[in-house]
């Protein structure tokens, strides 16, 4: 494997100890003398790690390697960058949201138990589905379009059935959402201005993850409070300390 | 190992019932007019109950629209658990406070308090007779759990627990919606509410401090752990505080720390400002961030520190009395080294101001 393209579709398998060993070595030897993809296969190991910390229910173990091939597999696609340092912003990028990509799927496996379906019309991300060719951004941003959906669906139910004034204080704090898409809306700005600064993608990512977060944990709230459960309460509320 | 139903059987000292209308609780005739229970239970309880819950916008109303619940009875009962020095106490309640203190006698002693709200007082009185706490205990550990049999049901139920228990008691305390306040405990202590504050005093361990919407205020911490304490809508505030690492996150919300001493601190807010004053450990790192709002650093001692600070919009201001070198300065950006720079101290706001002096 003497080119990038070559080694880069190996590397998932490659991370996970599926390579034969004779394709292993070539990879290895690659990796050895290309920077870029050792970026690469870092940025991959650091998908793996956010995949096992993500909560409260992790994915099944070949849910990340799919996701990861896609985003890798679909920045391919896009014009070869210029010459770059190892680990550069653009594969940063793209790592930091197939792991946003990743706590949102994360965040349907966790849905998956309630009762009411997705809202129709809402594009929600299943295992091995390509991640549209316009980025991994916009699966990303799809996904929280469909959780807030849901999430406010199933506030509802909440609101007439259950608990009025937990639902009160629920939608309080979904009224931080509103400061949160500020935030991203900002941090988008300052990064189409300066599309190499760290502290814009910083903060573009830090408010995604923060979104998701929210979303993700006052989903499974709204799921435990229905069935009376303090413990699943608790599990939720775990999952905002959690980073992706 | 003991299971058992709250005031069925068992080591429970002391039961209660006391009846109110209109929210005023403990009247002498609102017992009378409950005799079945009270003959019972034998006494009207002499130690007041905790406060209810306070009620949110639209607290008491219920979703049918009908009149909201004013008729309230109120229930005591006292469990003494030996747990032994440094046993493992679980706490969950749907509704209620948990309050926990470190006392000088050898067992856990957990006053119940069940308050029930509902239209009549057959309503309320069916709250009571229908939402119970149950013991699980088996030696050095015990859950005590309030038990809702139907979420569903004409009367609201609030189960507060206030504990006396051994300083080296580890703590669980799980509620949906109330507060925590835990004090003077040194075994691990973890507190998660969905809706309520938590105030940890005078505690050794923490493993956690959880909100979804609530302050959080932790004072005089010693741990050689790690400290956590997130929140989504609400302040977080922590005096005092020597920890391993500290790790500190809410959406809206200010963070305000003083005299925290710790290895590596993570402090995360969306649009709260954040002031962080302490004294930096030679290999610690410090992270601080916000959106929109300010930061600032107060650094006590003489730990060197690199730092890095970003206000992508805004502004960083550093004290001539750190005497920064080799900066690297702008409006919005600053990069500089003060002493040996052993340390290192990151802080990043969107909009607002990011401020570093000396203390």
């Amino acid at each position: 494997m003497r080119t990038c393209e070559e080694a880069q579709p190996h590397l998932s398998a490659y991370l996970d100890g599926d390579l034969p060993e004779e394709a292993r070595a070539e990879v290895r030897a690659h990796l050895r003398q290309c920077a870029d993809c050792s970026g690469v296969l870092a940025d991959l190991e650091r998908i793996a790690v956010a995949a096992r910390e993500l909560s409260p229910i992790p994915p099944p173990g070949h849910i990340w390697l799919e996701v990861a091939g896609q985003v890798r597999l679909s920045s391919q696609s896009a014009p070869p960058a210029q010459k770059r340092p190892a680990r550069s912003p653009v594969w940063q990028w793209t790592a930091l949201a197939a792991a946003l990509v990743l706590v949102t799927m994360a965040w349907y496996f966790v849905q998956g138990s309630l009762e009411a379906p997705a809202p129709e019309g809402t594009a929600v991300m299943q295992a091995g589905q390509t991640v549209p060719a316009d980025g991994p951004l916009d699966a990303v941003n799809a996904n929280i379009d469909a959780a807030t959906a849901y999430t406010e669906r199933a506030l509802a139910e909440l609101e007439g059935a259950a608990d009025p004034e937990m639902a009160d204080a629920l939608r309080t704090n979904l009224q931080t959402i509103g400061a949160i898409d500020r935030a991203i809306e900002e941090s988008r700005a300052a990064m189409a201005a300066d599309p190499e600064s760290e502290p814009a993608r910083d903060s573009l990512f830090e408010a995604l993850r923060r979104k998701i977060s929210v979303l993700q944990a006052t989903a499974t709230l709204i799921n435990q409070m229905r069935q009376g459960d303090q413990e699943g309460a608790a599990r939720a509320a775990e999952g905002l300390g959690k980073k992706s | 190992m003991r299971v058992r139903i709250s005031g069925v059987v068992g080591r429970t000292m002391m039961a209660a019932i006391a009846v109110s209308t209109g929210g005023i609780a403990g009247s002498a005739a609102g017992a009378a007019a409950l005799p079945t229970r009270a003959a019972e239970t034998g006494a009207v309880s002499q130690t007041p109950p905790p406060p209810p819950v306070p009620q949110r916008r639209g607290g008491g109303r219920r979703s049918d629209g009908g009149p909201p619940f004013t008729r309230e009875l109120v229930a005591t009962a006292v469990e003494v658990i030996p747990l032994g020095p440094a046993g493992l106490l679980e706490l969950k309640t749907g509704t209620g406070h948990v309050s926990v203190v470190a006392g000088s006698g050898r067992d856990v002693r957990v006053e119940i308090t069940r308050r029930s709200r509902g239209r009549t007082d057959a309503d309320a009185q069916l709250g009571l007779d229908q939402v119970k706490t149950t013991l699980d205990h088996h030696g050095e550990r015990a859950v005590l759990a309030a038990v809702y049999p139907d979420r569903r049901a004409p009367y609201r139920v609030e189960v507060s627990y206030n504990v006396t228990a051994p300083a080296n008691t580890r703590v669980i305390a799980n509620v949906l919606n109330g507060g925590v306040t835990i004090r003077q405990i040194k075994g691990d202590v973890t507190a998660t509410t969905s809706v309520g504050s938590i105030t940890l005093e005078r505690v050794g361990q923490i493993p956690a401090a959880r909100t979804f919407s609530g302050d959080i205020v932790l004072r005089d911490v010693e741990t050689t752990g790690t400290v956590l304490a997130t929140s989504v809508s609400g302040s977080v505030t922590a005096d005092r505080v020597n920890a391993r690492r500290f790790e500190v996150e809410t959406m809206s919300g200010a963070v305000t720390t003083r005299e925290v001493t710790c290895l590596n601190a993570q402090v995360r807010t969306l649009n709260g400002a954040i002031t962080y004053v302490g004294r930096l450990v030679s290999g610690g790192r410090y992270h601080l961030q916000t959106h929109e709002a300010s930061i600032a650093i107060g650094v006590a001692g003489s730990t060197g520190f690199e730092l890095q600070a970003d206000a992508i919009t805004g502004e960083v201001r550093t004290d001539p009395a750190l005497n920064l070198k080799g900066a690297s300065s702008t409006r919005e950006r600053v990069r500089g080294t003060v002493g040996d720079g052993t340390a290192r101290v990151t802080a990043l706001t969107f909009s607002g101001t990011v401020t570093i002096e000396k203390k």
